[in-house]
């Protein structure tokens, strides 16, 4: 089977409010080995295991860390981005929900690797339920003494996707608006409060315990040459089974979709969320790595009987709201896509219109500011790639250009 | 208010996050009025401008009065194919309020939302902080029920 | 700064560690177009304007020039088909959208996303033109300048002023994405905002969506005179560039390269001068007859004052000076006054202090961790560019402002500390905790500040407010005394501008025997002079002045004086001429 426990190892396995039944299912392992170790060697370790982040950009993990501890400065800051906005994507919900504390470990881990005395965990406002849970982890990792070397703070959001672009989320724990920030300066080197900073998403932070603990070899086991691990998918949409689904990296996304949950007379499924791609019907065998189709993970399953530009304008409509506004393509650009879109499923749409949505999409991949406004148009290019003719069949040739 | 707000400010003491303070500050007063803005400015030493932006960018910040508890449904892809807009009318008819807008007696306000991260549970919608996923018609009106 | 060696479009060319990309480009006459850009604002990169691509592996990156350090090797391309086609489409998003019907607009022609528009030869608009529906109200609610939402592309550049620049952090965005906006303060209207009318955002508006609301439509750039010269109505001594269209004064700017302001000018000096001052002109000679000023020739007026002065007793003659004049003419008239021997002459704000600091530095209050105002207001009034360069400082966390004023000043909202002056030891306790303090007084805290100066000796820094404008000037031309109109019978005004001019000073000047007064203006002179001689106002005026720091400053004439006007030094010429 393509499925396989890494990330997901203690979920639905130990009592996510007792420490003790954490710790006597190989809790603190990663920590305690890492701890033995100098903090360079963990480095080197992460570097080793070809670990790559899982919130959408795939950046080496190891490198990153490598960055921020060779970054000058004795103020360094690790943070993990629990600002789960991806539509469709609800894996973090359920590792904060079932396994806090391997989470609290791999913070720890990555603080001691850096030299972080201050750890945060950007939490998002919808996510405030499980802030107990989580902070009750802390506490009691914290009462056992692993701790000691870092100060571990749940920072809450207040509802901005834009946030979990991470110099927008640093933006945000400064206490300002989520504007997101030009690069460079990257957050290794200069991050919050301009100290070097690492923001690793959840999954991604989930893996360092199991990789500590298992060693690189065996991480490197696992999956394709250049897509290690395994990955968490949220699947949503028309299948049978929704849920979260941990698959080996290169596993297809037919088994993930159909085998697993159960999706019938599938059209398409776009992966990665509102910012991911489209993978129509005839390429379902497409393996589900970081050069193929990944993102942070969400799956959203769409079957025949739905329109496929009824939902890329849920998606226009969705960047819309959530464009911070402060680079030109994006504010711009989103707000033109989602006119055009709404002008194609209203009827008034021109054979222009067509071509400035190819236009203004280019424009967007290439010149935003940030992740947000470059993925925005994803769904758009990949839907006139694939279903041109439902684009074509919707324009108004009565429309004067 | 007053006397709300700056127990807010006298807690964050050394912490200078508009952000925190205006989050804490909206959980008492349920919206940040502008006398809150202005008197959040002046306690933390920052301008009124400044602490402005921050209450407008945020989804869960409001300037305007909120009721008691607020609805937030989720609108969303994977709630929209499980006809969230069903949700949305159900509670609106039983509420007599549309989206954006606040009961007469300040108990409800109605909005809707971006992905809540319970897609596994659509159509799903929020109220206050708790999460309420696979939702009826019949659901949504037994769960007002609760709030009324 | 070590230097480095980039390849732009195909040439090598030289920068310096710690450049942008455009900053290499515009050292090397490599033209990228900008639009959020502004020299001496901190670059935010949102307009995308700038874009360059940069070769690396793979395909070449995009990004945008005016945040992106360059560094030694880098190979870049400015101006490909394809940079050029994601410019035009940001700049039609842009046009597409919001009111820019280029014809109704009085930014046309002085418009940078007209050029832009037309640099990039958008002729048509291929998206349809939508402006947003709810278009914004345009908010003409302040006194001298009208904002226009529905021309603004939120390039943040006044917000960045504001806050940054001028340090009034007023305006701000609210909302975020297609629905951010420019506010002042919580959403208010400017005029019931906490504007103080610096206007800086006027002139760093790219498009007509701030206008100053007198010049608008009164010329563009093409169209009108620029004449560099400096403000003449404090003693900071802004660089300012006077505009004007056939001999007709048109506005007010900051020059973006003096030295003490750097662009920025307060309400006294970019708007007052040419919205508030509504006193009539003096543009005639006039010599009371009847108890009546009445209209008479240069030479009669002349002679009128030459007899007086020639034969009246030189201990009853008295001098009275305003510091809007230039060094060279107060010379001139503390000559005349020796050579006459008068010795009652004096400035009209009063004696000058003589401070033993004979000049300071302005751009030192960027260096320092601590300022500690003594008796001056700086929020209005005179020397408010001094209060900007201190707020704007303010925004750093560990700079701290302390007030030292029995009265309450518009200041004491940026303040971390207000004592009253009998507090005046814990400010100094205060600095010599401090490692950069600068005390900032005027001459009603000398005696507090001579007492800081002994305790802090070189450990503090001490910048004086000048009373009037070119009061140093006045010093270095002697003019220092006091003027005791009890002890005279005839005096000569040399008012220029002056005009806030005590009641009492006022009606001991009604009962001397004969006042002459040269003056740009009928009030409040009208009142007390025997002879009126008509000088030039500030626009007219040539020379030079000495600002507070020390610095001699040109003044140079941008507009002609109205015919029967003369210059200051050529009435003082004339004068003593007759008197021989």
């Amino acid at each position: 089977m393509p499925e396989k426990r890494v990330v997901l190892k203690n979920c639905g396995v130990i009592d996510p409010k007792d420490i003790e039944s954490f710790i006597s299912n190989g809790g603190f392992a990663g920590l305690k080995k890492a701890m033995d170790m100098t903090p360079s060697e963990v480095i080197q370790e992460i570097k080793d295991s070809n670990l790559r982040g899982r919130g959408g950009a795939g950046f080496p993990t190891g490198l990153k860390w490598d960055f921020a501890s060779k970054a000058k400065g004795d103020e360094k800051y690790v943070i993990c981005n629990a600002d789960e906005g991806e539509v469709g994507t609800f894996k973090d919900r359920v590792i904060l929900e079932e396994d806090p504390f391997s989470l609290i470990e791999a913070v720890a881990i990555a603080s001691y690797a850096i030299g972080a005395k201050e750890a945060f965990i950007y939490l998002r406002a919808e996510y405030h339920y499980l802030l107990e849970n989580l902070q009750n982890a802390i506490d009691q990792t914290k009462d056992k003494g692993f701790l000691d070397h870092v100060n571990i703070i749940i920072y809450e959001g207040a509802g901005a996707y834009v946030c979990g672009e991470e110099t927008a989320l640093i933006e945000s724990i400064e206490g300002k608006r989520g504007d997101s920030r030009p690069r460079p300066p990257f957050p290794p080197s200069e991050g919050l409060w301009g100290k070097p900073t690492i923001v690793n998403n959840v999954e991604t932070l989930m893996n360092i315990p199991r990789i500590m603990a298992e060693g690189k070899e065996w991480f490197n086991s696992i999956g394709t040459e250049s897509s290690k691990g395994t990955k968490v998918l949220s699947v949503s949409g028309d299948v049978n089974k929704p849920g979260v689904y941990e698959m080996v990296m290169g596993s297809s996304l037919k088994e993930l979709v159909e085998d697993l949950a159960g999706a019938e007379n599938v059209k398409m499924v776009q992966v990665g969320g509102a910012s991911g791609r489209i993978v129509p019907f005839e390429n379902i065998d497409t393996p589900l790595t970081f050069e193929t189709v990944l993102g942070a993970g969400g799956v959203l399953v769409f079957n025949n009987t739905r329109d496929v530009i009824e939902m890329v304008k849920k998606n226009a409509e969705f960047f819309e709201e959530e464009s911070c506004g402060k680079c030109f393509p994006c504010r711009e650009g989103t707000k033109r896509m989602l006119e055009i879109l709404e002008r194609l499923t209203e009827g008034t749409a021109s054979r222009i219109d067509l071509e400035f949505l190819e236009d203004l999409s280019e424009t967007m991949a290439l010149t935003s500011l940030c992740g947000l406004g470059q993925a925005a148009p994803n769904s758009v290019v990949d839907t006139m790639e694939f279903y041109r003719e439902e684009y074509e069949s919707r324009v108004n040739d009565k429309v004067k250009v | 208010m007053e006397k709300v707000v700056e127990e807010v400010l006298n807690r964050h003491n050394n912490n200078t996050s508009i952000l925190s303070v205006l989050k804490d500050v909206q959980e008492k007063c349920r919206y940040l009025p502008e006398e809150a803005i202005s008197q959040v400015a002046e306690g933390l030493g920052v301008s009124i401008n400044e602490v402005y932006e921050v209450a407008t960018f945020y989804s869960f910040l409001s300037t305007g009065l909120l009721g008691e508890n607020v609805i937030r449904i989720c609108k969303s892809t994977p709630c929209f194919l499980k006809s969230c807009d069903v949700i949305v009318e159900t509670v609106e008819k039983e509420l007599g309020i549309g989206i954006g807008q606040t009961t007469e007696d300040n108990k409800f306000s109605l909005q809707l939302t971006n992905c809540i991260g319970a897609c596994d549970k659509a159509p799903a919608m929020m109220i206050n902080d708790k999460i309420y996923g696979n939702l009826t018609s019949e659901k949504v009106i037994e769960i007002l029920k609760e709030y009324k | 700064m070590a230097e480095i060696t980039l390849t732009i479009n195909d040439k090598e060319v030289k920068g310096e560690d710690g450049d942008t990309i455009l900053n290499v480009c515009q050292k090397n006459d490599i033209d990228v177009p900008t639009l959020c850009h502004f020299d001496g604002i901190p670059d935010m990169g949102s307009c995308r304007i700038c874009i360059v691509e940069i070769e690396g592996s793979g395909r070449p990156r995009i990004s945008t020039s005016c945040t992106t350090p360059a560094t030694d090797g880098m190979i870049i391309q400015t101006d490909t088909e394809k940079l050029r086609g994601m410019r035009r489409n940001v700049l039609e998003f842009l046009l597409s959208e919001g009111n820019h019907h280029c014809m109704y607009c009085a930014a046309s022609g002085d418009c940078e996303l007209q050029d832009l528009a037309y640099r990039f030869g958008i002729d048509y608009i291929k998206m349809p033109v939508t402006p947003s529906e709810e278009s914004t109200h345009v908010d003409s609610s302040q006194r001298y300048l009208v904002a226009d939402p529905n021309r603004c592309i939120l390039c943040y550049r006044c917000v960045r002023v504001c806050n940054d620049m001028a340090g009034n952090q007023v305006l701000g965005i609210s909302n975020r994405g297609s629905k951010a906006q420019i506010i002042s303060d919580m959403g208010e209207n400017r005029g019931e905002s906490g504007c103080v009318s610096c206007g800086t955002c006027v002139q760093v508006c790219p498009t007509g969506a701030i206008l100053d609301r007198r010049s608008a439509y009164m010329g563009r750039k093409t169209e009108v005179d620029t004449t560099k010269s400096t403000c003449l109505f404090c003693s900071v001594g802004c660089g300012n560039e006077i505009i004007s269209r056939d001999n007709y004064l048109i506005r007010i700017e900051g020059d973006w390269d003096a030295e003490p302001n750097k662009g920025l000018l307060c309400v006294l000096g970019r708007f007052s001068p040419l919205y508030d001052e509504c006193r009539a002109r003096a543009n005639k000679p006039m010599i009371r007859k009847d108890d009546q000023l009445q209209k008479a020739t240069w030479n009669e007026a002349l002679n009128a004052v030459a007899e007086k002065l020639k034969f009246t007793d030189k201990d009853k003659i008295g001098g009275l000076v305003s510091t809007h004049a230039t060094t060279e003419t107060l010379k001139l008239f503390a000559k005349y006054s020796d050579d006459m021997g008068a010795k009652n002459v004096g400035c009209i704000e009063g004696p000058i202090s003589d401070p033993p600091e004979k000049g300071f530095d302005l751009s030192d209050l960027n260096d320092a961790d601590l300022y500690v105002v003594v008796g001056e207001d700086l929020s209005e009034g005179l020397h408010q560019v001094v209060g900007f360069l201190i707020k704007r400082n303010l925004i750093e966390r560990d700079k701290r402002l302390v007030i030292v004023n029995d009265e309450e000043t518009g200041l004491i909202e940026f303040a971390d500390k207000h004592l009253k002056i009998s507090e005046l030891d814990k400010a100094i306790e205060l600095c010599k905790d401090a490692e950069n303090p600068i005390v900032v007084y005027n001459d009603e805290a000398i005696n507090q500040v001579d007492k800081m100066r002994e305790e802090l000796a070189d450990n503090a820094k001490f910048f004086w407010m000048p009373p009037g404008i070119n009061s140093r000037g006045a010093l270095a031309a002697g003019l220092d005394g006091e003027f005791d109109p009890d002890k005279a019978s005839c005096v000569y005004v040399m008012a220029c501008e002056a005009g806030d001019i005590s009641e009492e000073l006022l009606s001991k000047l009604k009962k001397a025997d004969f006042v002459a007064v040269q003056t740009s203006y009928m009030e409040p002179w009208d009142e007390v002079a025997d002879v009126i001689l008509p000088t030039t106002i500030w626009a007219e005026r040539e020379g030079t002045v000495i600002n507070m720091e020390g610095q001699e400053l040109k003044v140079n004439k941008a507009v002609d004086p109205p015919k029967e006007v003369k210059a200051e030094a050529d009435i003082l010429n004339a004068l003593a001429e007759k008197i021989g």
